[in-house]
């Protein structure tokens, strides 16, 4: 018996230690805290007072004195627009992933452009065959009655007034397919013959950029391609504390356990000790999000503990364990390649793009689903904002994206 | 290589460095009653425990860093081929140290006894010399290294291990083939991927002689550009040239593009080839006929 014990104990420390070297050599199943993080941060969420919620909700930034950062980017758009002004040749495209702040700083660049007329669409299903082009662009530049790209085209042209369009989510233009690409293709024509008419402005996230650009040569189209890096810490944090200065909020920073057993934290007085923790927070929201302003809201959301009028009651929170991403079978990674790709797929794009039939693709997709890999809003399969950079990283180093 | 020059010269100073004892210290060469003086019981039990130890820990080292290897996609290819050059090096080590610490021959002996070796061993394994120089030159001179896919002959297949004596392969139909190193000295081998993960493939595809080459070509790069298996920071290219079989004449296309990983070769061709062939007939371009 107590041999026995020695040897469980022995297999279990043995464990431990080729877990910290990294010499597992059972694979590890995904974890299930994956999904549960998720649920809890729903919960969360649903226990905030709706006037909070709606001020942290993650979408983007209307108010404009809640705009912080993104200078750069902001005056790299604005020289682009003086300079289409002077009938020069530019179109613009914006890089960056989804929540990492494209729309927010459209919304602030459109705010100060007047005497133009904006038309503005975001892209959420995808456009790739010539005839759903077709109807998509004559519909957003208001033409009637136009059977091809040269007649839209010449439409344009005629027309007396100028316009800014401003595309959100072209990586749902194409799909993954033998002339997957003739939507794009056209757009990109358009675009070519009517700079000076319309001042372009297209989204687009990293990876789709990446693979359009080396298949399709999107880079050859867009004189000016912005990229919008990860936020800063400092960033990260001036954008939260301003949200909750905007909704007038006291915050309380609460320890853990752990903390309040630290010899440092124990030093430490009152007010010092706030802003240790605080400091803490912050450093860790921005780690978990990487630079990305609606993870960011997320996590800060999910620190919430309670909120009293308008007292708000901060908890720390704990980092997730992403090892068992370096364990998903390759099935796994081919299909996160392609969403990752397509910036998310319905079933049925999905089953176009990788060949199998729909219910193949159900099999496959609704365990990840399960396991919390992937999450589904508007029924599109998409890989979970939470494991995205990881997954991103992951991928990028098996050179499955490039 | 630089290495295993450094492993050569200190062995060499540490054979050197053998203290010789004064009785044996005569201008004379070693009698041969001399060498059986230093062989005992013990000595030997020792030889074969630390060969065994050795054993293990080669293995366990060689598995850990097999491991690591396949944890790291970009320093896979590099980490398995410094394998054998820490094996050969690690056992030169061994071995030195066993004849230093447990035998502790005087110089005299270990020369006479290198020369008997030397002499025996090259009359009775020539071949098995002839192997084990073209390994170390294999070594030196890195044609390719563990990971690399080569062909050789009728073989073709990822470079398993690096041996003294052979070197293993394992083909695309996962059979494992085992090359004698002379062999690969003495004739041509083509190395595919020269170290990196990602290597060409070409898919070759036989169509009629009047078929649309501007549309096909359109379709294939596609057909490559759409593939799972694309590596596209390199570029694809499609060649058609002209072939006859029986007195007939047909286009040969190839498609000429890279995977990301040595691994999904044969997936890669594969996939290119259907995709190519079902959109040709789905747009018409091809008539199921044309193929018979």
């Amino acid at each position: 018996m107590i041999l026995e014990n020695l040897k469980d104990t022995l297999q279990e420390k043995l464990k431990e230690l080729k877990k910290i070297f990294g010499v597992v050599d059972e694979k590890e199943p995904i974890s299930f805290e994956l999904s549960e993080f998720m649920q809890q941060t729903e919960s969360a969420l649903q226990k905030l007072p709706t006037n909070y919620r709606e001020l942290f909700e993650i979408k983007a930034i209307e108010h404009h004195n809640l705009f912080v950062g993104r200078q750069k980017e902001f005056e790299l758009l604005s020289t682009n627009f003086t300079d289409w002004q002077k009938e020069r040749f530019v179109t613009c495209a914006l890089i960056g992933e989804k929540g990492g702040g494209s729309t927010s700083i459209l919304n602030y660049f459109l705010h100060t452009i007047e005497d133009i007329e904006v038309i503005r669409h975001e892209l959420h299903q995808k456009i790739y065959t010539e005839n759903s082009y077709m109807t998509f662009a004559s519909t957003l530049l208001g033409a009637k009655d136009i059977n091809n790209n040269k007649e839209l085209i010449e439409f344009v042209n005629n027309s007396e007034q100028r316009h800014i369009v401003v595309l959100e989510n072209l990586q749902h233009m194409f799909l993954k397919r033998v002339d997957g690409f003739i939507a794009m293709k056209m757009l990109f024509e358009l675009m070519s013959y009517t700079t000076k008419k319309i001042f372009w402005i297209g989204t687009f996230t990293p990876a789709s950029w990446n693979y359009l650009d080396k298949t399709i040569s999107a880079s050859n189209y867009f004189t000016s391609e912005i990229t919008l890096e990860p936020l800063p810490y400092e960033t990260i944090k001036e954008i939260i504390l301003r949200h909750k200065d905007f909704g007038q909020y006291e915050v309380e920073y609460l320890a853990s356990e752990q903390t309040q057993q630290s010899k440092s934290y124990k030093k430490l007085s009152d007010e010092k000790k706030q802003d240790y923790l605080e400091e803490q927070l912050f450093k860790l929201i921005h780690k978990l999000s990487n630079g990305n302003v609606s993870l960011a809201k997320l996590y800060w959301m999910r620190a919430i503990e309670g909120i009293e009028e308008n007292h708000l009651r901060v908890e720390e929170i704990s980092d997730l364990d992403y090892s068992f991403v370096k364990n998903l079978s390759e099935n796994y990674l081919f299909t996160l390649q392609t969403l990752l790709v397509h910036d998310g797929l319905i079933l049925q794009d999905f089953s176009i793009a990788i060949n199998e039939p729909q219910y193949t693709c159900r099999n496959i997709l609704m365990p990840m689903l399960e396991k919390g890999l992937l999450i589904q809003p508007n029924k599109k399969y998409n890989i979970n904002p939470v494991i995205y950079k990881h997954i991103y990283d992951y991928l990028a180093s098996k050179n499955f994206i490039h | 290589m630089k290495l295993l020059f450094i492993l050569s010269l200190l062995c060499l100073q540490t054979l050197l460095a053998i203290e010789i004892p004064e009785t044996l210290k005569t201008p004379e060469t070693a009698s041969p009653l001399e060498f059986f003086s230093i062989i005992s019981w013990s000595n030997i039990l020792w030889t074969i425990f630390l060969f065994t130890i050795s054993y293990f820990f080669m293995q366990i080292l060689t598995k850990t860093l097999i491991f690591f290897a396949e944890k790291s996609s970009r320093l896979r290819i590099t980490i398995k081929s410094l394998i054998p050059i820490l094996r050969i090096g690690l056992w030169t080590i061994i071995i030195v140290l066993i004849i230093k610490v447990i035998y502790n021959p005087p110089v005299e002996m270990l020369m006479t006894a290198l020369a008997s070796v030397a002499i025996a061993v090259g009359f009775a394994a020539q071949d098995l010399l002839k192997n084990i120089f073209g390994g170390l030159m294999l070594l030196f001179d890195r044609p390719f290294k563990v990971g690399d896919k080569i062909g050789l002959g009728e073989y073709y297949g990822e470079v398993i291990n690096i041996g003294l004596r052979t070197t293993r392969i394992v083909t695309d139909d996962d059979s494992v083939i085992v090359i004698p190193n002379m062999d690969l000295m003495n004739r041509s081998v083509s190395n595919t991927n020269a170290g990196e993960l990602y290597c060409q493939v070409v898919a070759d595809i036989a169509l009629p002689i009047d078929i649309d080459t501007q549309r096909v070509r359109k379709i294939a790069i596609e057909a490559a550009q759409v593939s799972k298996y694309i590596y596209l920071n390199k570029p694809i290219v499609v060649l058609f040239s002209n072939k006859i079989y029986q007195r007939k004449s047909f286009l040969n296309m190839q498609i000429k593009a890279y995977v990301m990983d040595i691994r999904y070769e044969c997936a890669f061709k594969s996939d290119m080839t259907e995709i190519v062939l079902r959109e040709l007939l789905k747009q018409k371009i091809l008539d199921k006929g044309d193929l018979e």
